[in-house]
């Protein structure tokens, strides 16, 4: 259990990092996720990033079932004062996640960073110089689901292009066939490491093994919706901005 | 004070929020009609007596060290003065042009309001939040709030606020609908390309894609220990909310509505699956000036947002950037009226101008949009130019080019068919260029008084149609049009 510990302490603190080179391997993430009698390594996943100290990559321990309701809370934080990223910090998340610079994360019409030219003070940032703006607004703006969301897409694609162009430097999907229409096989190793590889950038955590399968599951109906285009290129951008614009992933 | 609702007050919020055919016929026919609201900042203190209540030289006993104009310069249209001035420079800033207010008073003078008063700070922040919550005369709420919160819940975006620092602070009163908070745009010419979470994304995946994203993601959410643990926070409760109902604006879409940039190279719309909205042209034909001038590209969005009906108050006004290289070397100063403190004359002037001729054309494009049944958008709106503060009055004897500071003293315009228009409330004494006030009920110039921020502002509210009884409002009747 204390190695287990040890273990995720460590990759939650390269997870802060910007380089490939500091990604955990999947070694040792199979290594720590193994979960011991009294719940494998939940607990300890949430520091520094957004999962706050509980639950971790615990899941595989005790999670119910797909159909078997809400699973009950583990405990219910008496001082759930959680905040909103907000716009610099956010897009330094999304940048250390997908490793990608913080203004090639998404460009309106080809040109204008995302957030820090246009959706800056919606997300909850300031600007000073520009719109005089000195304080951030209480809350985020009506509109900055769809931001986050716009955000996420774009930056997602662009990981996912630079990851087929160069499987060998991949951040993410590089050992998933994605240039095919469809997976070979959904349940197969390389899937898993990439679906455990934007857990753990993301959310500095594992991904539990209802979280993997649900990700699964949407392949499948991706398979099954019979949308235009490939089902595993949309599968990967979808996964990857349902990670990151889940509320553990934009709240802190 | 505590702010408790009045009947009227229920009724006027249930009927925005899209319960008045849940009401009966009589309460349902209490209910005000929508109304539109359009701020105009005069970012940097808007002098009024450098344009409605010019004074002339002739005037003044101390004309050669108060601001006052050469006789020529200074037209009379009604009640009102207007300053036409060739400008050759602004300070030490290289600019040529033209400064026209005559075109806009003949123009509008019917609808126009001038409303003397003497605020509370000369502080820019501080009094440009003061200029639009009247010192916090309503529980600290807005105008803008105000409108959004009685005639916006049927809009998508009741309150869109294109200004900047303190016009753009929102209000402090907590009971305040969330729905009638602003939602801040810095980039009016692209600003729309935030209300879709995939249209126009290179590269983006279908519509369903995305569909399946969120519904992947609701149910991650739902089940992480994340959520289960923080499920409480308000923040996080407000966000799902705020999730909920934001696919309403990509269903509306308003992306399209909202986005008035032709397809060009540089704004490659149709390569990105996207296409401006039907008025667009009308906008940019009406604006031309929209890609180099942020305040013809607020105008623009201003005119879609309210005939598009996404929005009952907008704002906008110019900010603190310098224009540069528009049409010539310099456009527009830096610090927008601000930049009196270097050139006081040249500056208000042309500020003034670009503030009129802007607004001009709004109004002319909402005269021209029908509402309903033969009524015009413009029927049911309010123009009103709010401004941090006055400019000092004192420049060295003669001089025709000076540098002013802040000063309390100042008067506001309101233009609209909702005002009792075509008049001057209250007056300036030309002998110490300072305005005075007028009796609130009726209207009859009292050099002894001076109007309050919230009289002002209580004026507007009113002639908004807003119920303000039970608010400890001043009743400004002498401002709505009977």
């Amino acid at each position: 259990m204390r190695r287990n510990i040890w273990m995720l302490l460590m990759l939650s603190a390269v997870g802060c990092d910007d380089g490939p080179a500091a990604r955990p391997t999947d070694a040792a993430l199979a290594d720590a996720a193994l979960p011991d009698a009294s719940g494998g390594a939940g607990g300890v996943g949430g520091m520094g990033g957004g999962a706050g100290g509980v639950g971790g990559a615990g899941g595989q321990g005790g999670d119910p079932g797909l159909d078997a309701g809400p699973p009950a809370p583990r405990f219910t934080a008496r001082h759930a004062n959680l905040r909103f990223k907000s716009a610099d910090r956010l897009r330094g998340d999304l940048a250390r996640a997908l490793d990608l610079p913080p203004d090639g994360l998404c460009n309106e019409l080809g040109q204008y960073d995302c957030i820090e030219a246009i959706h800056k003070v919606a997300l909850g940032g300031v600007e000073a110089y520009r719109a005089n703006i000195y304080r951030p607004f209480p809350e985020p703006s009506a509109s900055a689901p769809l931001i986050v969301e716009r955000v996420a897409l774009a930056a997602c694609t662009r990981r996912i292009a630079l990851d087929r162009e160069d499987a060998a430097s991949a951040v993410l999907w590089g050992a998933v066939p994605l240039a095919g229409a469809r997976l070979a096989d959904v349940d197969g190793e390389p899937v898993t490491a990439a679906l455990t590889a934007l857990y753990t950038r993301a959310l500095l955590r594992l991904p539990t093994a209802e979280e993997l399968d649900l990700l699964r599951q949407l392949y499948r109906d991706f398979e099954g919706a019979g949308l235009e285009g490939s089902p595993a290129l949309h599968w990967a951008q979808a996964a990857c901005v349902a990670v990151l614009t889940s509320t553990e992933f934009l709240f802190y | 004070m505590p702010f408790r609702p009045h009947r009227r007050q229920v009724l006027q919020g249930l009927a925005a929020a899209g319960a008045a055919a849940l009401l009966p016929g009589r309460a349902r026919a209490q209910v005000a009609g929508e109304r539109f609201l359009i701020v105009v900042t005069g970012t940097g203190g808007a002098s009024i007596i450098d344009a409605m209540l010019a004074i002339r030289a002739s005037e003044s006993a101390n004309a050669a060290t108060l601001n006052t104009f050469p006789d020529n310069q200074v037209e009379s249209i009604g009640p009102f003065r207007a300053v036409d001035q060739r400008l050759r420079g602004l300070g030490p800033l290289p600019y040529s042009g033209e400064a026209n207010q005559t075109d806009f008073v003949r123009r509008h003078v019917d609808d126009m309001l001038v409303v003397t008063h003497t605020g509370t700070s000369v502080n820019h922040l501080v009094a440009q939040k003061r200029a639009l919550t009247g010192n916090d005369a309503w529980a600290g709420r807005t105008l803008q709030e105000i409108v959004a919160a009685t005639y916006g819940g049927r809009v998508p975006l009741p309150n869109v606020n294109m200004g900047i620092g303190g016009y753009v602070e929102p209000g402090i009163d907590p009971a305040l609908p969330d729905r009638a908070r602003a939602e801040p745009v810095a980039n009016a010419q692209i600003w729309a390309l935030g209300l879709d979470g995939q249209r126009g994304i290179a590269q983006a995946p279908p519509r369903d894609v995305l569909t399946l994203s969120r519904a992947l993601r609701a149910r991650l959410d739902e089940r992480s220990a994340f959520t289960r643990t923080f499920g409480e926070s308000r923040a996080l409760q407000r966000w799902l909310e705020r999730r909920r109902q934001a696919t309403t604006l990509e269903d509306a879409n308003l992306i399209e509505k909202l986005l008035f940039l032709p397809d060009t190279p540089a704004s490659p719309l149709a390569s990105l699956g996207l296409a401006s909205g039907p008025d667009a042209e009308r906008v940019r034909a009406a604006f031309p000036l929209y890609l180099t001038d942020p305040l013809e590209a607020q105008a623009a969005l201003a005119y879609l947002l309210i005939v598009n009906r996404v929005s009952v108050a907008v704002t906008l006004g110019p900010g603190l950037s310098p224009g540069v290289g528009g049409q010539q070397t310099v456009d527009s100063p830096p610090l927008a009226f601000d930049f009196s403190h270097s050139a006081h004359r040249g500056t208000q002037a042309l500020m003034w101008s670009r503030l009129l001729s802007v607004s001009d054309r709004l109004i002319g494009l909402l005269k021209a949009a029908e509402y309903a049944d033969g009524e015009s958008f413009w029927d049911r709106s309010l123009l009103y130019v709010a401004s941090d503060f006055g400019r000092s009055r004192r420049r060295p004897a003669g001089a025709t080019e000076f540098a002013s500071g802040h000063h309390l003293n100042n008067g506001s315009l309101i233009v609209s068919p909702l005002v009792r228009g075509g008049r001057v409330l209250g007056g300036v004494d030309p002998d110490t260029a300072l305005t005075y006030g007028f009796d609130p009920r009726t209207g009859e110039p009292d050099r002894g008084r001076n109007m309050a921020e919230a009289e002002v502002f209580a004026g507007i509210v009113q002639a908004l149609g807003v119920d303000t009884s039970g608010t400890g409002l001043p009743d400004m009747r002498t401002v709505v049009r009977g």
